[in-house]
Parts: structure tokens; sequence; C-alpha cells
């Protein structure tokens, strides 16, 4: 059963880590760098959409970069 | 050269207590800590700790590469706790899991540059590139690198260590979310991911690919290599004395250019590889 679950879990670990790590990283750059707003939203909304993209991707290709 | 000669000096070096790896060890990882409010109260600005934190796990394997050796305290002894702790805190910073790694590593010791069995043979590259990108790429989604649990296999302890190690690395990652969501974000990235992706080449290139290159020999005195580093010993974390380490795991790191010294007339009988040193 727990081998099961981490079988299924793990390999999405770097949409998770996207999400929910490198995402609050790229908005503190962002306000750090005196944007405030992106399209009207706050920096982390769009930050967390495009780290679990950029997660997603490395998941695909086996390459965050 | 017979192993007793060997034995005989190496013993002069292995006597007393570590304590120069014991507050590295301490200090690196309480040192990288304590870095983290230091810049969120502008005590120091957060380019200097940036320098100060790559720098810090750029060496912070080193206090645990001893204690996978046991050179802190042996199982059994009154300092073995000290030796586990300094050997899962140090690596922590390069979410590395202590003990399954201790457990790989020690195979690599049995196999160095066997294609087969050696766990690092995967950062073989004729230049010091190609090895910083095969170490860049063993941290990628999929890769597992230097560590591969297939040279395990014979272990009754695998599947423990494995699963200790997944619960070790998730530890890594909840303190990175903890710390990315509680105000720490900026700090996360200059003074762990950042510094993390470093040390992370870094570590890999100096300890295993520059002593063992071109990993083609294997066998006690053909395996490693001393050799005389463009960027000094420090830069190159004492990996120049190397060759030391495999042939007496048990001499801690700080002591292995001496006993290079008292060793080289046996090892240059025996035609090891001194390359300029």
């Amino acid at each position: 059963m727990l081998e099961k679950s981490l079988q299924l879990i793990l390999p999405w670990g770097p949409v998770f880590f996207g999400a929910l790590i490198v995402a609050p990283m790229l908005a503190a750059v962002l306000e750090a760098s005196g944007i405030q707003q992106v399209a009207g939203m706050k920096p982390l909304v769009p930050a967390m959409a495009l780290g679990a993209a950029w997660g997603a991707l490395a998941k695909a290709r086996g390459r965050w970069l | 050269m017979s192993l007793k000669a060997e034995r005989e000096i190496a013993q002069q070096y292995i006597q007393g207590f570590p304590w120069f790896m014991v507050i590295w060890g301490i200090g690196g990882f309480l040192g990288w800590i304590a870095l983290f409010p230091l810049v969120h109260y502008d005590v120091i600005p957060m380019w200097l700790a940036f320098i100060l934190a790559t720098a810090n796990l750029c060496y912070c394997y080193l206090p645990a590469h001893e204690a996978q050796h046991g050179n802190i305290g042996r199982p059994g002894t009154r300092w073995r706790w000290l030796n586990e702790l300094i050997g899962h805190t140090s690596v922590f910073p390069l979410l590395v899991p202590y003990r399954l790694h201790r457990a790989i590593h020690l195979k690599h010791h049995a196999h160095a540059n066997d294609d087969a069995k050696d766990p690092d043979i995967y950062i073989r590259a004729d230049t010091v590139w190609g090895a910083a990108f095969n170490a860049y790429l063993s941290k990628q989604p999929g890769h597992s690198g230097g560590m591969t649990d297939k040279v395990l296999e014979d272990s009754e302890q695998k599947e423990k260590l494995v699963l200790e190690a997944l619960l070790a690395t998730r530890l890594a990652w909840l303190a990175m979310f903890i710390l990315a969501w509680s105000g720490f974000a900026l700090e996360l990235l200059f003074l762990w991911w950042l510094p993390y992706w470093v040390a992370s080449i870094y570590t890999p290139v100096t300890l295993s690919w520059a002593p063992h290159h071109p990993q083609r020999e294997t066998g006690r005195y053909r395996d490693t290599r001393a050799w005389k580093s463009p960027v000094g010993t420090i830069l190159s974390a004492g990996m120049e004395y190397h060759v030391v380490h495999h042939l007496f795991p048990s001499i801690p790191l700080n002591r292995t250019p001496a006993a290079y010294r008292a060793l080289k007339p046996l090892m240059q009988a025996e035609d090891m590889r001194l390359e300029g040193l």
C-alpha cells in the first residue's frame, strides 16, 4: 500500500516542487524587483502557474533546464 | 610495499579524536542556518550571505564523509551519536540522505572505477566540463547519479534505507516549503537553492571526478591519484591527497597531507599515480 502510494506520488515531485517551492521564490524576486502586479494579479498567482508548468515540463523532459 | 608497513605509518594519523572535522561539521551547519535570520533582519547583506552559503555548502559534504567512515565515532563507542548527528545534519542542505549514501559510498570504496559496481562511475568524463555536466544531469528528475541504489542489490537493508532516504529528502522539501511560505522565500533562493546547485556540481566534480580521473584503472594502488591541483589544496577540498583516503579511510581529511608525505616512498615503490604532488 505504502509502496504503491509512493510510486504514484513520487513522479509528480517536480510539479509539486515547481508550484509550491519554486513559485514563492520567483514571486519574491518579482516583488523585490518592484513588480507588485502581473496582469492585474499578485505575482504569486502567475508564479504558481509558471512553477507548476515548469515542473510538469521537467517531469516530462527529465530536466529542469 | 607491505600492508603492514603501510599500516604502521597510517596508524600515527588515525589516533586521537578528530576535533577539526567535528567543529567543521557542527559549526558549518549552524553557521548556515544562522545566515537566514541574519539576512532577514538586515544584519548582513544578501550578497555576502550568498557567498558564505555557497562556500559553506560546497564544503559541507566533507564532515559527513568522515562520519560515513565512522571517523568521529565507531559503532558501539561513546561518540557514535555525534558521528551520526554530524553525518545527518551536515549533508542535509545538499538533500543527501546520509545513511543510504553511506551504504552506497562504501560500495565506491570496494569497487572504485568498476564500470558495473562503482556508483560514482556516472561522473566519468574526459574534461572537467563534461564531469560538471554529468553532475548537473545527476540531479535532474528521474536521474540518480551517484545515489543509485542498484549497487545495493546484495544488501538486506536496501529497502529500509531507500524509504528512510525518501523521508529525509522530503523533510528537506518540507523545510523549503515552510521557508518559502513564511516570508523567507528570497533567503531560500539565495542561501539554499542557488548554493545547492553550485555545491551539487562542485562536490562530485572535486571529490569523485578529479581524484579518480580518468576512472579506467582498478585496484588498491591504481584506482585513485594524487595530483597538483591548479586551484590549490583548499579550493580542491583537500582532494589532492585523496589517494591516502582510499588506502586508509580512517585517516581524517585534515591529516591526509601529512600522511601522504609519510607514505609517499611506499606509494612510489608501488607505482601509484602520484601526478606532480
